[in-house]
């Protein structure tokens, strides 16, 4: 299973967003600054947006699912288990991994931005797609949000191709690669642990370990605080 | 177009042309294909094109009723495409500029507000519907016919919200009448051009065209 993005190019305006590298099974963290282009690289990782230049090709992907970044966007139900019930996912079951088990019968437009940024997470991740893409799945999210989050999108870690791409430092699931936006342009980092020595955007501890000599096994709160533990004073 | 406020005589005076005659329509479609920028906007994005539907429907029913369906079918067509293309080839704020320079302060803000606010709609609409789509897309629920009144009741919604939130939004900045529209206008050499073929085609399409061939002997 493999999605490969060749020498792509997505105008935005006067802007090229240069997409290039090859997403294997595992979670794929993308990082990089406001508008550089990770909601682009997942509509087109999605097949939502056709690049105007080079080619995308997917191989071994029967389905793909994207979690959009506003979550208002996914809304086609008239009410909670409705909208559930359109991700083809058992309602009831999501409703109470979402912790939305009592609103069953609520117009989706009530619920607060971070219980919808729940509902929907909860129902993208029932389901088993074989490429899913995650838009700042962390947005609108409180801590307790934040870590359920983290650990749900971490048990998905060893089925099919998952890009994460977040502005989020510290809520962090296990990932197995790390790309990054240079300017406009994706690059990859490489595989974790390794990866964490060049990567650009990484929070500051990780940078701090790597520089001490006891990097993390990967980056999420528990491997930063075993590292940071291990490391002497 | 640069200058909305040239913009706004070419499309009144071509909207007249093709309203009130044959030829005016005739010269208005060939003004629209000398922008080049109608026909590029509307193959980038076909969805104003849905204000033809209701033209379509009166003509079926002219056509079967035996009226003179032709005349006033092109007539009409030719109005709605220059529509079209002036909504789509304005740019935020410029019909609010351009109302308070012709109806000062107080009157034309009001009216620039209002019209803009409205155009804002548009746009979030046609926003709204394309993320609508690919939701549905996403889903693998089929788009037709039988979605149209989900999406239509997400999206009135939507805009229901959104224009309580602008009104919030104005009464919090303390607006309560008329304001200032500090906008430069910058017309290029295209568009002063454009608009004299405009103003033109609204001349030839007042006079006859028995009359235009006897003034040329």
């Amino acid at each position: 299973m493999e999605l490969i993005l060749d020498r792509v190019c997505v105008k935005r305006g006067s802007t090229c967003i240069r997409l290039s590298g090859n997403f294997h099974p595992g979670v794929h963290l993308v990082n990089g600054s406001v508008g550089s282009g990770k909601s682009t690289l997942a509509l087109v990782a999605a097949g939502l947006l056709t690049p105007s230049e080079g080619s995308v090709t997917r191989t071994g992907i029967g389905s793909a699912m994207l979690l959009f970044q506003f979550p208002e966007w996914h809304i086609t139900g008239r009410t909670v288990e409705e909208e559930a019930s359109s991700f083809f996912v058992p309602s009831k079951k999501v409703l109470v991994r979402a912790g939305l088990s009592g609103r069953c019968d609520d117009d989706p437009f009530t619920l607060s931005r971070g219980e919808l940024k729940r509902l929907l997470l909860a129902c993208v991740l029932e389901r088993q797609d074989d490429l899913l893409v995650l838009d700042e799945p962390f947005g609108a999210l409180d801590c307790r949000g934040k870590e359920w989050a983290r650990r749900e999108i971490g048990k998905r870690r060893r089925e099919g191709i998952v890009i994460l791409c977040t502005h989020e430092q510290h809520f962090l699931p296990p990932v197995d690669w790390i790309w990054e936006f240079s300017g406009h342009t994706l690059a990859c980092r490489g595989r974790v642990p390794q990866a964490l020595a060049s990567w650009t955007n990484a929070p500051d501890v990780v940078r701090k370990l790597v520089e001490k000599g006891s990097p993390p096994r990967n980056v999420t709160p528990e491997d930063i605080r075993e590292a940071a533990c291990r490391t002497p004073a | 177009m640069q200058d909305p406020r040239l913009r706004l005589l070419s499309v009144a005076a071509l909207s007249l042309a093709a309203f009130l005659a044959v030829q005016g329509a005739v010269l208005a479609f060939a003004w629209w294909l000398l922008t080049r920028q109608g026909p590029v906007r509307i193959v980038r994005s076909k969805w104003p094109l849905v204000a033809f539907l209701p033209l379509a429907l009166v003509t079926i029913v002219l056509f079967l009723t035996g009226t003179g369906w032709f005349s006033y079918s092109a007539r009409l067509a030719v109005v709605f495409l220059i529509a079209v293309y002036a909504y789509q080839d304005q740019g935020p704020g410029e019909f609010l500029g351009v109302c308070t320079w012709l109806f000062g302060k107080k009157t034309g803000f009001e009216i620039g507000l209002a019209g803009e606010l409205g155009l804002r709609s548009l746009r979030f609409l046609e926003e709204e519907t394309e993320r609508a789509r690919q939701a549905f897309l996403l889903k693998g629920i089929p788009w037709g016919v039988k979605s149209i009144i989900p999406v239509s009741v997400n999206l009135l919604f939507g805009v229901l919200h959104r224009a309580s939130d602008q009104a919030d939004l104005l009464v919090a900045r303390g607006f309560s009448r008329g304001g200032s529209s500090c906008v430069r206008f910058s017309p290029a050499g295209g568009d002063i051009l454009l608009t004299i073929a405009a103003v033109a085609a609204a001349i030839a399409a007042f006079v006859p065209l028995g009359e235009f061939f006897i003034l040329i002997q």
